[in-house]
């Protein structure tokens, strides 16, 4: 049967090879289809290189129809407006396997927030030794102004975006936490509404869980955090502004949960309560869910040379007058040197072992583990503990001689800045690959969404399977040339 | 609504409407001194034009003499020049960006488009194929931007924002350039040039002002001075007269505004006395000297800018 | 001890400021060597000044106008009761558990913010070497006596060649500075030891020609076990007793600066201060 299947038409499959070693979602090792694609695959089987062109048309046009953009500042000052590029093949993942990525990234979410609220208060898990106090406080990412503030809720990182991979032992395995502003998540929803749009017959023969409940539930979050005593909070989106690359995304949610989008001109600080600007006058705001780094939240706090904050805002966040999601200091929790911790950290406070893999990791800081880095360095990934968005990555196995040699003087210098960890084979996985015309395999990630509020937690069902579009690469920042995929999760 | 909102849907009006107005009257302009009287040369209708816009200082200052490509480029493309018709409706898209919620995408698609048509206009197509072919096509996208306004915005605050930007524009266009064409008209009183020259003049103008064919349907008369003043400043039913426009303000500040005292020297009360003022003004009483009657009007609309500013767009 | 002190700034902006916000730091507290008897906070553009505790617990004075001015002048003036204190900053363990305490991890983390460097404090790699060795068989108050007297000497009194920005690192290069670049000096210095050292920012007596009284003045505190904190003025090389009039501490300059503004304006502007601490002795009833 599998076969019969498998034998309608591989045209578009035909230059498709399956590469020993690593982990393909959709083939098995004899490189049959796996049980939960094969709807899919048979029909994409039946297409010819013309219809996949057409539908990938079809499907760009969807995100220029709805704006998707983000913004691409290296060129010039004015900044050009990109589509994320997508891909039509879905990520599927089957109700058992999700089953536990959901109950393993609630539980580190859960462990996660409790190693914060202990950081800034009594500091026990760096008193018993469970985590170096060395490492937290010269994290560029704690903040002192957190100290002994108790953000309602008890709660501090309310979204959280932790990325998983899927390594050659089949195993999913956490490979960073995003704790502080994490983005993406209205590419998620556009590209359902996309694949919708494109292949809706493909819906028909699959029980597909939504996702369009993510706006709502995110609401929902933020009201139940607001300050005690405001039964019906005034609730607003802070972005940076429309310059910044995630504008579209700051918008599309405020849009969505139909509150106000402000930057942080609309707002003013008057006797430690939050205002916002309007045609009527100022009017009391309560939460704010901030795409605004700390760094630049508050001019009178942190940088005095911000513009794009509100002066005086921490003192009404100590206050308690406003909320702010995230809280900030949150950075400190997702350090990738603080990452090596979180197993331990689940332990400590759960008394449980934890649900989802950790990369293991050597701290450069450490001199054993420094040692074995320089001595394997060929196989090893190398990155800077506090950079975002794939800067700073150094691969071993793809690096010259000549490189290999100057990294090794950089970590050298700056030991604390470095962790490494063995080079995680990702996943791959069919994606249109529109030159050729045919399916070809592309290494894949995924971003998952985890929200936590006062007596409330929500994890979106799939997330953002990202694709490093390059063939061979392991990049799949949508910002050094990642594309992304709609995630199915199965009923 | 957010002040910054309403700020930037008030000057994405005001930039509409400037573009619009900037465009008309320079190939009005450009175009009727292709066949003028004698005495209209081209020249003095290139100063009039850079006079409208506020330009012809620096122009002077860059160029010297007034040649004809660079003047209209100067007018039309020129990005380093603010007041150029492309710097106005670049102008009015960042404006539509910053308040794009707030409109429906019918409506930012129309500005969109207008945008990428005006920046995808090289020199060596306003060289090819002239002025006309150019603003023409600017005061067309403006008509479809303008219909989208109407008919696909709820008529709420955004509505009445964008609006009071217009109007306000409008008002303030319509005095320069009656202000523009009574100094043309003295210095040709000055050369003693007669009937032909005073006609000419009028039609200009009223074609500057889209109010061509509407005033001689309404005075059913070879167009003079007298008229067309009247027509411009005081008719109560045209919608591009002074008249008209700060009466329509004066509705959307009433939309707006919650407040039902009306304190001396607020905003509603300055738009109100002016409005009544001008109900029961004769063209008789402004012509005895109109220019300063203009220019009086000229700092009335600005103080009325002030005013809206001041209470609802301040961030 | 009664001392009368006037803090007035005095600030002209080239273009009207439309909105603003100020923080001030200026008003002494109150701890078991002093209190404020009586005060007034005074503002030219007549704005109600709302107060609030820092993160540290002291108060910060802030005012808020969208009220549109060119020139702010904001004065206080405050009536304080200083008591005679403890002035010699003896040590009461012996010099092995001062040691067993200053280096427990407990103590570590309970102390951090005033043991970890920061912007002011970090010093180059070539400069470390100029810090003060510690004999850690004596006691920490000896040591940070000589720490006051090594700082002293070790940069000269000269206005104009440091501003609120030049860390110790930078004073230390070109071997001069103001009050505050003494005090971030030693702070360096003292953590770099691991000693917990904070900022103080406050008023100096002005009838004595102490050096940095003219103005607001800056001095250390040092943390010494079984003792408390304790304070050193390295820029006179003095122990701190009644001439000095707390207002805040904090881990660096960054928290005790007397006055911060967002403003929206234009152009230039010049900010300028004075301040006058004149005290009386007690009448005998």
């Amino acid at each position: 049967m599998r076969q019969d299947v498998a034998s309608i038409n591989r045209s578009v499959f035909n230059a498709y090879v399956s590469e020993p070693g690593l982990l393909d979602e959709v083939f098995n090792e004899n490189n049959l289809v796996k049980d939960h694609y094969r709807k899919v695959f048979t029909q994409f089987s039946r297409y010819s290189t013309d219809d996949l062109n057409k539908i990938n048309e079809y499907a760009k046009l969807s995100f220029f129809n709805q704006g998707v953009t983000f913004a691409v500042y290296s060129e010039n000052l004015k900044g050009i407006e990109r589509i994320f590029p997508f891909d039509f093949f879905p990520r599927i993942i089957p109700n058992k396997e999700w089953e536990k990525l959901e109950k393993g990234l609630l539980q580190r979410t859960l462990a996660i927030n409790l190693f914060l609220e202990d950081i800034y208060h009594d500091k026990k898990i760096l008193k018993d030794g469970v985590v170096p106090a060395e490492l937290i406080f010269s994290s560029n990412f704690y903040n002192r102004e957190m100290i002994n503030i108790n953000p309602a809720g008890g709660v501090y990182a309310h979204v959280s975006g932790t990325d998983l991979i899927k390594h050659s032992d089949g195993e999913y395995y956490v490979l960073e936490d995003n704790i502080r502003c994490p983005s993406g998540v209205s590419y998620v929803l556009s590209n359902r509404e996309a694949m919708k749009r494109t292949l809706s017959n493909l819906f028909l023969s699959h029980q597909v869980l939504p996702v369009q409940d993510y706006p709502e539930q995110l609401l929902a979050i933020i009201q139940s955090v607001a300050p005690d005593g405001i039964d019906n909070p005034n609730c607003v989106v802070l972005s940076p502004g429309m310059y910044n690359s995630a504008y579209y995304e700051h918008s599309f949610l405020a849009q969505s949960m139909g509150i106000p989008l402000v930057e942080g001109r609309d707002l003013f600080v008057d006797r430690n309560f939050v205002y916002m600007k309007t045609i009527y006058g100022p009017e009391r705001v309560d939460v704010i869910y901030r795409r605004v780094d700390d760094d630049f939240i508050d001019p009178l706090s942190f940088r005095a040379d911000s513009v794009l904050g509100v002066p005086g805002i921490m003192g009404a966040y100590r206050e308690g007058n406003v909320s702010l999601l995230n809280a900030p200091g949150t950075g400190a929790a997702d350090d990738k040197a603080v990452y090596t911790y979180i197993p331990a950290i689940i332990k400590y406070y759960l008394g449980e072992d934890p649900i989802l893999n950790n990369v293991h990791t050597y701290h450069c800081e450490s001199d054993g583990d420094f040692r074995y880095v320089l001595e394997h360095m060929q196989n090893l990934v190398i990155k800077p503990v506090d950079e975002s968005g794939g800067y700073g990555v150094f691969i071993g196995s793809k690096a010259s001689k000549e490189e290999l040699a100057q990294y090794k003087r950089i970590i050298t210098a700056n030991r604390r800045k470095y962790i490494a960890q063995p080079i995680m084979s990702l996943s791959v996985h069919p994606t249109y690959i529109e030159e050729n015309g045919c399916f070809e395999h592309r290494h894949i990630d995924l971003r998952t969404y985890c929200l936590m509020g006062k007596k409330k937690q929500f994890v979106l069902k799939g997330g953002l399977t990202r694709v490093a579009l390059t063939k061979g690469s392991l990049i799949v920042n949508s910002s050094q040339g990642g594309g992304s995929k709609d995630t199915w999760v199965l009923e | 609504m957010l002040s910054r909102i309403a700020n930037s849907l008030f000057w994405m009006g005001r930039y509409l409407e400037r573009a619009e107005h900037t465009a008309r009257y320079a190939r009005v302009h450009y175009c009727s001194s292709l066949d003028a009287p004698l005495v209209q040369k081209k020249e003095f209708v290139m100063e009039s034009s850079l006079n409208l816009s506020g330009l012809l200082y620096e122009y002077k200052k860059a160029h010297g003499t007034l040649e004809d490509e660079k003047v209209l480029y100067t007018i039309t493309l020129q990005e380093s020049n603010p007041l150029s018709i492309r710097a106005c409706v670049n102008s009015a898209r960042e404006n539509a960006r910053g308040a794009r919620d707030s409109l429906s995408s019918e409506l930012w698609e129309s500005i969109n488009r207008f945008y990428h048509y005006v920046n995808n206009y090289s020199e060596a197509d306003l060289n090819d194929k002239g002025i006309y072919n150019f603003t023409d096509k600017v005061v067309e996208n403006c008509a479809i931007v303008n219909g989208y306004v109407h008919k696909s915005l709820i008529h709420n605050e955004v509505w009445s924002f964008i609006h009071l930007g217009m109007h306000l524009e409008r008002a303030n266009q319509i005095t320069r350039i009656l202000i523009a064409k009574t100094n043309d008209m003295g210095k040709a009183a000055t050369q003693k040039l007669g009937k032909v020259v005073e006609n000419y003049q009028c039609v200009t103008l009223l074609k500057s002002a889209e109010a061509f064919d509407m005033s001689r349907t309404y005075y059913k008369a070879v167009p003079n001075y007298h008229d067309s003043l009247e027509f411009l400043i005081l008719n109560n039913d045209f919608p591009r007269s002074i008249c008209y426009n700060l009466t329509r303000m004066g509705r959307y500040l009433d939309r707006i505004n919650h407040s039902k005292l009306q304190e001396k020297d607020s905003l509603e009360f300055t738009v109100g006395k002016i409005c009544a003022t001008l109900h029961y003004l004769t063209i008789q009483e402004i012509e005895g000297d109109v220019l300063i009657f203009l220019n009086n009007m000229l700092l009335s609309i600005n103080k009325i800018g002030e005013l809206i500013e001041k209470k609802y767009l301040n961030y | 001890m009664r001392y009368t002190i006037e803090y007035q700034s005095y600030n002209v902006y080239q273009h009207p400021v439309k909105e603003a916000i100020f923080e001030f730091r200026v008003l002494p507290c109150n701890d078991e060597t002093q209190a404020v008897t009586t005060y007034s906070l005074i503002n030219s553009i007549g704005e109600p000044v709302f107060s609030f505790k820092n993160l540290f617990g002291f108060e910060v004075n802030r005012i808020r106008t969208v009220a549109g001015f060119k020139e702010f002048t904001f004065r206080l003036n405050a009536v304080v009761q200083k008591n005679e204190s403890e002035l010699f900053p003896y040590s009461v363990l012996s010099p092995e558990e001062e040691q067993t305490e200053l280096t427990a991890k407990a103590f570590y983390i309970d102390y951090h913010l005033y043991l970890l460097q920061s912007y002011y404090t970090i010093l180059a790699p070539e400069n470390r070497e100029h810090v003060l060795e510690f004999d850690r068989s004596q006691p920490l108050s000896t040591y940070l006596q000589l720490l006051n007297g090594y700082v002293h000497s070790m940069l000269s009194y000269q206005k104009d060649t440091t501003d609120v920005k030049t860390t110790a690192n930078e004073a230390l290069n070109i071997r001069s500075g103001v009050c505050q670049d003494f005090v971030h000096l030693f702070i360096a210095m003292a953590r770099y030891k691991g000693i917990p050292a904070r900022y103080v920012s406050g008023y100096l007596n002005q009838g004595k020609s102490f050096i940095g009284s003219a103005l607001m003045h800056a001095w250390v505190e040092a943390f010494i076990p079984g003792v408390g904190w304790k304070g050193f003025d390295p820029t006179n090389n003095l122990l701190v007793d009644t001439n000095y009039i707390k207002v805040s501490h904090g881990a660096d300059y960054a928290d005790c600066s007397p006055i911060k503004g967002v403003l929206k304006t234009k152009g230039d502007n010049t900010t300028s201060y004075r301040v006058k601490v004149s005290s009386q002795q007690q009448q005998q009833q």
